[in-house]
């Protein structure tokens, strides 16, 4: 079989991710529609409202329409960039949504390098030291790490470093009294990143030992040494290459749940970003939030995972023959 | 192995709870007392003693750790094999649905599904089984594709046995250590999201949770350390029993880990 150049590969893989984030909205929209409650009530106040008030609302969300119709109309509009209108914030979504992304985009982008960081060397220490102490001490933390219950970590956190120490803030993005920059951003960002990177770090520790302990039995390695290499040229130049592939996997594979996956630790340290709009929209009953919010969750999942196929190719080219 | 025998413990203490424990919603005048030795563990904003609540939290944490991931390996398990051995159609849509349940985090439909139509224990034990159910699929259709080339297969085919014979008797047989791996680590993670649930205060208000435990406790960090650390210890060990039983188990049989289970 001729093997499928890289375009026609990419955009197969695009066309399936298109598919399925349109299977993903129909499920959100016939969640949201079979939930109790009715959102026109909702937006009229109260229960017991004019009859027809509540049929001008449900004319103007167009509720009145058959699913299918809302659910294409939605799509339509969304791939516009249009992701509708948000009543009770009394502003379009893609505000809504914009107004966070940054705060979540730091948060994570932040929690992300340094999970990648601190897993990737510790995983290749803890391989290169496979059966020691260092090892067994970097598997007990790496366990823990993944056993912890992130918003008690968060708590934990928070009453070490801000009830008793005072070293760093409990919550929020910036201080009340809006007088710091960039200083006082990182001084609050510092203990949620830490939390949310923790777990991530934990799976990557593990993943890179495992590759990298495979990695280092194989004959280029002992070949690399025989030549004269010295140890730590063997580790990062010759197998950790060899080693990332599954690194890549788990990186990519939380790179679309950390924006919404935060959801936990934004509620701990009352940090603006997507998955505290999140939870307050699921709360509000904010319906077009909350679909946009979805649909953009699965959006960077999709595009995640076409990312790792893109780098996988990079990182090893005899991909690219099969 | 630890993680097992730990595990036991948890259950062997969760029943005597049951039979001794003082009641676990029972308020009293003594607010926020640090440990005693009345209250071992102290007692909460509302003077509720917090060893009784925590016994009784592991009551609620050991269901939704055990029912949905059994439920999970039972029809995973199933559709799995049949998906794997046969092929065609089933296998198809197995791995759209796979492909599906990956979109959209677990945590985030339960989230949604918890909020809309109140977090019922049951509700949320529906959500996870429903969610880990097509990744144990996976695991056991890729196992039984690896294995129903086997020679051993072909031996028992020549011996006249039937299809249903080879499912049943050699290939569940081979695929079970995966299964029981698989669902250690869901146990784990089913713990964290009713926890998680809870935390976020969408969870079931008529059982005790841990995870609600910490949330109450997040408002008086300063005042009442108890309230949060030792249900949060409770929390901790239980997860980590069980991704404890779950290293433990793939070391013994031999199984690819956490990170192939994860998801």
């Amino acid at each position: 079989m001729r093997p499928d150049s890289f375009a026609v590969f990419l955009l197969r893989r695009l066309v399936s991710g298109l598919v399925l984030l349109a299977m993903v909205t129909a499920a959100t929209f016939v969640l949201i529609t079979a939930t109790p409650g009715d959102t026109a009530q909702v937006l009229a106040g109260q229960a017991g409202a004019d009859p027809a008030y509540l049929a001008l609302i449900r004319r103007r969300l167009q509720l009145d329409r058959p699913l299918p119709y809302q659910i294409a109309a939605y799509l339509r509009q969304s791939a516009q960039g249009d992701l509708g209108f948000s009543v009770i914030q009394g502003r379009p979504v893609r505000d809504a949504i914009g107004g966070r992304l940054l705060a979540s985009l730091l948060l994570a982008g932040t929690a992300f390098f340094l999970a990648a960081l601190l897993g990737v060397t510790l995983g290749v220490i803890a391989a290169h030291r496979r059966g020691g102490v260092v090892d067994a001490a970097i598997s007990v933390i790496s366990l823990l790490a993944y056993s912890l219950p992130v918003f008690w970590l968060g708590q934990l956190l928070i009453a070490l470093f801000a009830v008793r120490l005072h070293w760093l803030p409990a919550g929020g993005m910036r201080s009340a009294d809006g007088s710091g920059g960039f200083g006082d951003v990182v001084h609050h960002l510092a203990l949620p990143a830490v939390t949310l990177s923790l777990l991530l770090m934990a799976l990557i520790v593990r993943v890179t030992r495992t590759a990298m302990s495979e990695a280092l039995v194989e004959d280029y390695v002992s070949a690399a040494r025989a030549k004269g290499a010295s140890e730590p040229r063997v580790l990062i130049r010759h197998a950790l290459p060899n080693a990332l592939r599954p690194v890549v996997t788990v990186l990519t594979g939380y790179l679309g749940l950390i924006l919404t996956g935060a959801v936990l630790v934004e509620t701990v340290f009352v940090w603006p970003g997507l998955g505290r709009l999140l939870y307050d929209s699921v709360l509000a009953r904010d319906t077009p939030v909350l679909a946009g919010l979805l649909l953009l969750s699965a959006t960077l999942v999709v595009a995640a995972n076409i990312l790792a196929d893109v780098l996988y190719r990079a990182l090893d080219p005899r991909t690219a023959l099969r | 192995m630890v993680g097992g025998l730990f595990l036991l413990a948890m259950v062997g203490a969760t029943v005597l709870a049951a039979l001794a424990a003082g009641d676990p919603f029972q308020p009293s005048e003594t607010i926020l007392r640090s440990p005693s030795r009345l209250h071992p563990l102290g007692t909460d904003e509302l003077g509720r003693d917090i060893l009784s609540r925590i016994l009784s939290g592991a009551a609620t944490t050991l269901k939704i750790a055990i029912v949905p991931p059994a439920v999970a390996a039972a029809v995973g398990t199933l559709v799995g094999l049949l998906a794997g051995y046969y092929g065609g159609l089933l296998d198809e849509v197995l791995l759209k649905l796979m492909e599906f349940t990956l979109v959209v985090p677990r945590f985030l439909i339960a989230l949604v599904a918890a909020a809309f139509f109140g977090g019922h224990l049951w509700l949320v034990g529906l959500v996870l089984a429903a969610t880990f159910w097509p990744s144990t699929a996976r695991l056991v259709r890729a196992e039984t594709i690896s294995l129903r080339e086997r020679e051993f297969v072909a031996a028992s085919r020549s011996l006249g046995a039937s299809d249903g014979w080879i499912l049943s008797r050699h290939l569940l047989l081979l695929v079970a250590p995966v299964v029981a791996v698989n669902s250690s680590f869901q146990a784990g993670q089913a713990a964290l999201i009713e926890a998680g649930l809870a935390f976020l205060g969408v969870g079931d208000r008529n059982v005790v949770s841990w995870g609600a435990m910490l949330a109450d406790a997040q408002s008086y960090l300063q005042v009442g350390w108890w309230t949060s650390v030792f249900p949060g210890i409770a929390l901790a060990s239980m997860v980590l029993a069980l991704n404890l039983l779950g290293d433990g188990l793939a070391d013994t049989w031999n199984v690819r880990g956490r990170e192939a289970a994860r998801g």
